[in-house]
């Protein structure tokens, strides 16, 4: 299945880029993804303890299913207001 | 009324949005680009967000803050982009029968929105530039 993978703030920064899509084999959830991110760029693994992750513009648990064409968003510490 | 927009805030269209008879109380917030940050001097700041999530997010707060106390109306806007010191950020507006709900209320707000609305603020200092709240060691 395909992934898009959005980034924001540090995590973009880190990254070099807003989106990619990965591939992931099926069934796969928010946890395969994370890990197939950090092994493209594994300088985003300092910032792993920090991160969340939203899907559906609602934050998404690790364990989470995902389906073709999702988009996952990672979401560094917050810092609005 | 939620809004996230580069636009500049109207700290005064914001209270007006939630104007209402029944309401006895109007607690406003601005939060604003303060100068020193760490003790470094800013010299500007870049608000970024996710705003479909954002405003998702920051519907459902206004949503059980509508159920936790007894409210009127509650207007939010942030502001995205670059912004200079003294601009404002961020306004809530919150009207209430009572001062002590929409003070309560009103708090609420802004503490959630520090907590689980993805906005991201950057400070930028003479040399170099910040992400807040993530840890020093992985800004570079």
């Amino acid at each position: 299945m395909i992934i898009a993978v959005r980034f924001y703030a540090i995590s973009r920064e880190i990254a070099g880029t807003d989106q990619i899509k990965i591939e992931l084999k099926e069934p796969a959830c928010v946890g395969d993804a994370v890990d197939a991110v950090l092994t493209k760029y594994p300088k985003l693994g300092s910032l792993k303890n920090h991160l969340r992750y939203a899907i559906d513009n609602d934050f998404a648990d690790l364990t989470q299913k995902l389906k073709n064409n999702q988009e996952l968003c990672v979401i560094p510490p917050v810092s609005g207001g | 009324m939620i809004i996230i927009s580069p636009e500049p805030i109207e700290e005064l269209s914001v209270r007006a949005q939630v104007d209402d008879p029944r309401s006895g109380a109007v607690v406003t917030f601005s939060g604003v680009v303060r100068e020193l940050s760490l003790g470094k001097k800013v010299q500007k700041l870049f608000y970024e967000a996710h705003e479909t999530m954002a405003e998702s997010k920051l519907k459902s707060i206004v949503d059980t803050a509508m159920q936790k106390w007894q409210l009127n109306k509650i207007a939010v806007q942030h502001r995205t982009g670059l912004l200079e010191v003294g601009d404002v950020a961020v306004v809530i507006a919150v009207a209430a029968p009572h001062r002590k709900e929409a003070f309560q209320a009103c708090q609420y707000i802004i503490d959630k929105i520090k907590e689980d609305v993805p906005i991201w603020k950057k400070e930028f200092y003479d040399e170099g530039g910040r992400w807040i709240s993530t840890p020093e060691e992985n800004n570079e």
